[in-house]
C-alpha cells in the first residue's frame, strides 16, 4: 500500500482539495434540501407518494460526478500545467505512482464524503417521511455511482497525464470516458440492426445497456431505468474503472515533468484527439448513410434529396472541428497547417466505419434453436400480458412474478422453435416490440428473444398460444394472486399514509382469507380476461381501490387491488374515514351540481362529478350538444335529476354493499380543488334507478328529449 | 556524493546536456556557473531527480536518483522559479513540506523564520521577489536533508540577506556536512562562497577544480629588471601569459607562490611584486590554456 499512496501526500492533497470537497459536498446538500423542502409542503392528502426510484437517486449522483470529477481532477492536477509547479512536485521524495495513487485517493476520498453525505441525508429524509425505500436497491445505486467515480476520475487522469494543458486534458478525458462506448454502441447498431434474433439494447449489454459502464451512460439512460441491481454490470463497470485507472497511472508513471505547459505529450497523441474530434460530424453521418443505403427507406433514415447536402455539410463541419481543435490547443496556426496532413485519417476511419459493420451485419449468422434444446424459458416483457407499467418505472407485482418464472411446457418451446426458424431475417423488429422471452437452451445459449410485431400483427395467435400455454401453469397463477409480504407501504386515495396502513392491514388480513377466483377479483391489472369479477356492483359504486408497494430483493414493484364487498371491513374502515372528513364537502358539491340543475350555473358549482366510479364531469357539454340547451338540465335529464336531489339528502353510510360514493372537482381561478369522496346510503325510492346505471356503466335516460337537428341552431331562444 | 556520468538531456531538438560528467563530493559547497542555456538549471533538475537524462545516469552514493524516494529524501531544490500554493502562507507551505519530507523541522523552521524576520501569517502572494526566495530558503534549509540544490538562489536577495543565506548556506556545510550546489551566471557571487566550481558551456562542463587551489595556484607577478629581458628569462617558472611595457613586464603563473617568489628573487629583479587574481582573472586564464574564449562563456558577466 505504502508503493501506492504516500500518507503524508495524501493528507497535503486532501487538505488542497478541501475548498472543492466541501463545496461539493454543500452542493448534494442542497439538492437534499430541495427534496426536503418538498416533502415538507407537500399536501398528504394530494400529493401522492410513489416508491423512491433508483434513477431519483441515482441522475444528481451522476450529473454531479459529472461536473466536480473533472474540476477535482484538474484542481489536484494544476500542477502538471505549470513547468515551477511541476518541478516542485517531481523533486519532492515520492514516486510518480505514490504522486499518482495518493492524489487519486485524496480525490476518491472527497467524492465519498460527498456522495455519503447526499446518500445518508437522502435515506434518513425518506426513512423520516416513510416513503416506500429499498435500501438494497439505494446501496446498489450508490456502489454503481462509486464505480462511475473511480471511472470518471481515471478517464480525467488519463487526460491530465498525457496532456500539459487543461483544455487539452479535459477534451483528451472526454474522449477516454467516451469514445470507446460510443464506437461501440455505434458498431452494433450498424451490424445488428437488421437481425430479428436480438434487440442490441438487452442482447449486447456490455456496449448498448446503460447499466454496463456506468460512467459513459448517459443521463437520460440513467433516468429510463438503468439496471442498477445488475452484479455482473457492476463487475464490468467496476473492471473498466480499474483498468482506466491502472491506465492512468501507467501514464502517468511514463509523462516527464517537462511535459507541463506542452499541450500534447507527443504528436501521436495530438492528432489521436484531434481526429476524434474530426469524426465526431462523420460518425453520426456514417450511421446515417449506412442505414439508409442498406435498407432503405424507413423511419430511421434520411430521405435521397438531403444525403447530398448532409454529407457535404458532415466533411466541412468535421474539417473545422479539427483544426479548430489543434488551433486552440496548440495555439498556432503554423501546427494547424502542419496538422492538416493527417485530416484524411477522418476519412479513412470514417469510410471504415461505414463499411466494415455492413459487411460484418450481412454475415453474421442467426441463432436457431430446436424445441428439444430448449430447457426453459421466461417472459420478460409484460406490455402482451397488458400488465400495466408501475408508476415511476417501477414494476408492478404481476410483471415481477413473471419474469423469475421459468416455463419448461413443450407448447411453448415449440412455438419459440418455430419463431426461430421463419422470423430470422424481419427487419421492422425495431419499429414494435410486442414481447420477449428469455430462453435457456443450457450449454448452447441464453438469450433474450424479442418477439417482432410481425409474429405478433400477422401471426397473433401464436402469441396467443404461446401466453395460453404460460398460464396453464398453476404455480404461476398461485404465486401470481398471493398477497406480496415482505416491507409494503400502502396508498389510498383520500386517506393520510398512516390511515392507508390501517385500511391496508385490514384489506391484507381479508384478502389472504378468500380464495383464488376472490383474489383475482380484487387484483387490478394482469391478465386479460382475468378481471370479469370487477364487475361487481360494490366496486362500480364506491371506485375504492389500494395500492401497494414493496420489493423483492433490489427490485421494486407495485400492485392495485380492489376494494369492494369481499372485504367489507377493510372498506368500512376507508369509507367511515372518508365520511368523516369529506362527507359534509360532498353533499354541499351534490347540493350546489343539483341547485345547478335547477337554475343554472353559480359560481359554487362544482367543475365536475363523479357518483361511484363514474364521471359525470362532461355531462354539461353533451347536455348543451342538443336542444336542451334551451332547457334547464333539471328538465333535460330529469332521472339524473331525481336521483341526485334524493342522494344530497341521503345519510351517510359506510357499508359497502349500500352506498354510493360522491366526489367532486371545484375550479378555482388557477388550480382545481379535489373534494375526497364520502359514502352516501343507495337511496331506497331510485334503488333500482341507481343500480341499473352502475350495472350498465353509462349514464343512460329514457325521458331525455331527442337530439337537436342543424336547423335548430337557427332558432334564436329568446325570440317567442 | 554526487556522480553524473556521461549525461544527455534534450527537450525536443535541442540538447541541453551532452555526455557531462561531473563528481560533487560531500560537504562542499559545489557552484556551477555558466550563461544563459548552458545547462545549469537541467544539470540540477536532473540531480534533484525531476527530469530524467536520455543517456547516462546520475546517482548519489551510488544509489540512481530518478524516481528513487529513498535517495530524493536527502535532497530539497530550489529552484530559479519559485512555487507555492496559491493565496497561501509560510505556515501552510511548512504543512506540505512536511507532509512529505520527512525529516522537516518545525524548530528550524521557526528559528529560520525569526532569522529572515518574515511574517509567516501573510499572504505569500503579497511578498516581494526577496522575500519569496528567501521564504523558499527557509522551507529547504528546514528539510534537514543531505544536499541542497539551489538554482540562482541569490537571485533578488539584497546584500544583507544575500549574507545571511551564505552564511546560513556554510553553517549547513560546517555544522552538519551537507553538501549545497549552487548555481548562477555570475561568477562573482560564487566567488566567496564555493568550495569548488565547474563551468558549464553547451551542455557541458568544460572546466571544474577547487576555488582555493585555483586563487592559491594562480597569481600575477610583476617584475624589472635594469636590462634588456624577455620570456626567455622566466624558463623555470609555469607562466600562463607574459606582457611587457617598458621594463616592467606581467606575469600570470601557475605553480608554488613561495617557490616562485624565491625564483624571481634570485634573479635581481629592480621591481618585484605578487599580486592576487580575481576568479573571473583566474577563469579567464585558465580557460584561455583551454581554448575558450571567457568572454564567450560568460557573455554576461562580461558585457
Amino acid at each position: 500500500m505504502k508503493r501506492l499512496i504516500h500518507k503524508g501526500f495524501f493528507r497535503e492533497m486532501v487538505r488542497q482539495l478541501r475548498t472543492k470537497g466541501l463545496v461539493s459536498v454543500f452542493i448534494l446538500a442542497g439538492i437534499n434540501l430541495i427534496t426536503f423542502a418538498s416533502f415538507v409542503t407537500r399536501d398528504p392528502l394530494r400529493d401522492s407518494f410513489t416508491h423512491v426510484s433508483a434513477s431519483e437517486m441515482a441522475a444528481p449522483m451522476l450529473f454531479f460526478l459529472y461536473i466536480m470529477l473533472p474540476i477535482m481532477v484538474f484542481g489536484a492536477y494544476r500542477w502538471m500545467n505549470k513547468r515551477a509547479q511541476s518541478d516542485f512536485y517531481h523533486a519532492i521524495p515520492l514516486t510518480r505512482t505514490q504522486l499518482y495513487g495518493s492524489t487519486s485517493a485524496a480525490i476518491l476520498l472527497w467524492i465519498v464524503i460527498a456522495l455519503v453525505s447526499f446518500a445518508g441525508f437522502r435515506a434518513i429524509l425518506y426513512a423520516a417521511f416513510d416513503l416506500p425505500f429499498n435500501y438494497l436497491l439505494y446501496l446498489c445505486v450508490f456502489l454503481n455511482m462509486l464505480i462511475a467515480a473511480v471511472e470518471i476520475l481515471a478517464a480525467f487522469s488519463i487526460g491530465s497525464a498525457l496532456t500539459g494543458t487543461k483544455f487539452v486534458a479535459f477534451f483528451s478525458g472526454l474522449v477516454v470516458l467516451f469514445l470507446p462506448r460510443a464506437a461501440l454502441s455505434a458498431f452494433w447498431i450498424m451490424v445488428e440492426i437488421d437481425s430479428a434474433f436480438a434487440v442490441p439494447f438487452s442482447a449486447l449489454p456490455f456496449f448498448m445497456n446503460p447499466a454496463f459502464n456506468i460512467a459513459a451512460t448517459p443521463i437520460h439512460s440513467i433516468v429510463y431505468r438503468a439496471d442498477f441491481a445488475n452484479v455482473p454490470a457492476m463487475l464490468y463497470s467496476l473492471l473498466y474503472a480499474c483498468a482506466l485507472l491502472v491506465l492512468g497511472g501507467l501514464a502517468f508513471h511514463k509523462r516527464r515533468s517537462e511535459a507541463a505547459e506542452i499541450p500534447y505529450a507527443s504528436r501521436l497523441l495530438q492528432t489521436t484527439v484531434g481526429v476524434c474530434f474530426g469524426l465526431l460530424p462523420l460518425a453520426g453521418l456514417t450511421v446515417l448513410l449506412n442505414v439508409r443505403y442498406r435498407y432503405g427507406y424507413s423511419s430511421y433514415s434520411v430521405p435521397y434529396e438531403l444525403l447530398t447536402p448532409l454529407a457535404v455539410t458532415s466533411v466541412l463541419f468535421s474539417f473545422a472541428f479539427f483544426c479548430l481543435y489543434e488551433l486552440i490547443s496548440s495555439r498556432k496556426m503554423k501546427a494547424v497547417a502542419r496538422a492538416m496532413k493527417f485530416y484524411p485519417a477522418c476519412l479513412v476511419i470514417a469510410a471504415f466505419l461505414l463499411f466494415v459493420p455492413a459487411w460484418i451485419g450481412t454475415r453474421r449468422a442467426q441463432p436457431k434453436v430446436t424445441a428439444g434444446e430448449i430447457r426453459s424459458y421466461r417472459i420478460n416483457n409484460e406490455s402482451t400480458l397488458t400488465v400495466p407499467y408501475g408508476r415511476n418505472g417501477d414494476d408492478s407485482y404481476a410483471k415481477l412474478v413473471l419474469s423469475q418464472h421459468s416455463f419448461t411446457d413443450e407448447t411453448g418451446k415449440r412455438l419459440i422453435e418455430d419463431f426461430s426458424k421463419t422470423e430470422s431475417l424481419d427487419r421492422d423488429f425495431l419499429s414494435l416490440t410486442a414481447g420477449s422471452v428469455t430462453v435457456n437452451a443450457g450449454g448452447l445459449f441464453r438469450k433474450v428473444i424479442h418477439v417482432p410485431d410481425k409474429w405478433y400483427g400477422e401471426d397473433v395467435s401464436n402469441l396467443w398460444r404461446l401466453y395460453e400455454a404460460c398460464l396453464s401453469d398453476p404455480s404461476l397463477i398461485e404465486e401470481l394472486y398471493a398477497f406480496p409480504g415482505g416491507c409494503v407501504w400502502y396508498e389510498c386515495s383520500g386517506l393520510l399514509p398512516e390511515e392507508a396502513n390501517e385500511v391496508g392491514r385490514i384489506f391484507a388480513e381479508e384478502y389472504n382469507a378468500l380464495s383464488l377466483s376472490q383474489r383475482k377479483a380484487l387484483q387490478k391489472g394482469g391478465i386479460p380476461g382475468m378481471f370479469k369479477e370487477s364487475d361487481r356492483i360494490s366496486t362500480r359504486a364506491t371506485g375504492l381501490s389500494i395500492k401497494l408497494y414493496s420489493c423483492k430483493g433490489t427490485t421494486n414493484y407495485e400492485a392495485t387491488y380492489l376494494i369492494n364487498d369481499l372485504t367489507p371491513k377493510a372498506a368500512e374502515k376507508y369509507l367511515s374515514i372518508l365520511n368523516a372528513r369529506n362527507g359534509e364537502r360532498s353533499r354541499k358539491a351534490l347540493k350546489a351540481f343539483v341547485k345547478w340543475m335547477e337554475t343554472g350555473r353559480e359560481s359554487d358549482t362544482p367543475d365536475a362529478l363523479w357518483i361511484g366510479s363514474f364521471s359525470i364531469d362532461d355531462w354539461t357539454a353533451w347536455h348543451y350538444d342538443d336542444r336542451e340547451l334551451f332547457d334547464t338540465p333539471k328538465d333535460a335529464s330529469p332521472k339524473l335529476y331525481r336521483i341526485l336531489k334524493v342522494l344530497s339528502d341521503a345519510p351517510l353510510s359506510a357499508d359497502v354493499n349500500n352506498c354510493i360514493t360522491v366526489s367532486a372537482r371545484d375550479y378555482h381561478i388557477r388550480y382545481y380543488d379535489f373534494i375526497f369522496p364520502a359514502g352516501f346510503e343507495i337511496p331506497k325510492d331510485c334503488r333500482e334507478d341507481v343500480l341499473r346505471w352502475i350495472r350498465e356503466g353509462e349514464w343512460w335516460d329514457e325521458d331525455r328529449v331527442p337530439a337537436a337537428t342543424e336547423d335548430d341552431w337557427d332558432v334564436d331562444p329568446d325570440v317567442p | 556524493m554526487i556522480t553524473a556520468t556521461n549525461i544527455t538531456k534534450r527537450f525536443g531538438d535541442s540538447v541541453a546536456l551532452d555526455g557531462l560528467n561531473c563528481n560533487i563530493p560531500e560537504g562542499c559547497v559545489y557552484g556551477l556557473v555558466g550563461s544563459n542555456g548552458a545547462g545549469k538549471s537541467t544539470l540540477l533538475r536532473l540531480i534533484a531527480g525531476i527530469y530524467k537524462p536520455e543517456c547516462g545516469s546520475i546517482a548519489i552514493d551510488g544509489q540512481p536518483v530518478y524516481n528513487n524516494p529513498e535517495v530524493k529524501k536527502r535532497i530539497v531544490f530550489v529552484p530559479d522559479e519559485l512555487f507555492f500554493l496559491p493565496k497561501t502562507n509560510l505556515l501552510r507551505m511548512e504543512k506540505l513540506y512536511a507532509s512529505v519530507y520527512e525529516k522537516f523541522s518545525h524548530e528550524r523552521f521557526m528559528t529560520l523564520l525569526s532569522d529572515f524576520s518574515l511574517n509567516p501569517n501573510a499572504n505569500l502572494s503579497t511578498f516581494s521577489k526577496g522575500m519569496r526566495r528567501q521564504a523558499a530558503t527557509i522551507l529547504a534549509l528546514s528539510c534537514d536533508t543531505d544536499y541542497i540544490l539551489f538554482d540562482e538562489t541569490f537571485d533578488g536577495l539584497d546584500p544583507v540577506m544575500r549574507n545571511l543565506v551564505k552564511n546560513l548556506i556554510y553553517n549547513e556545510v560546517m555544522d552538519r556536512g551537507a553538501t549545497a550546489v549552487i548555481t548562477s551566471h555570475s561568477l562573482r557571487e560564487l566567488e566567496d562562497t564555493c568550495d569548488q566550481l565547474a563551468l558549464l558551456h553547451k551542455g557541458g562542463i568544460i572546466f571544474e577544480s577547487d576555488v582555493e587551489h585555483l586563487k592559491t595556484s594562480l597569481f600575477k607577478v610583476q617584475v624589472a629588471f635594469s636590462d634588456e629581458y624577455d620570456r626567455s628569462r622566466f624558463a623555470g617558472i609555469e607562466s600562463l601569459s607574459f606582457t611587457k611595457h617598458g621594463s616592467v613586464s606581467s606575469l600570470i603563473v601557475r605553480g608554488d607562490r613561495d617557490e616562485t617568489e624565491a625564483k624571481i628573487k634570485a634573479m635581481n629583479p629592480v621591481l618585484f611584486e605578487v599580486l592576487p587574481l580575481s576568479l573571473e582573472e583566474v577563469f579567464v586564464y585558465e580557460m584561455g590554456q583551454l581554448g575558450y574564449e571567457f568572454s564567450e562563456v560568460l557573455k554576461q558577466e562580461v558585457n
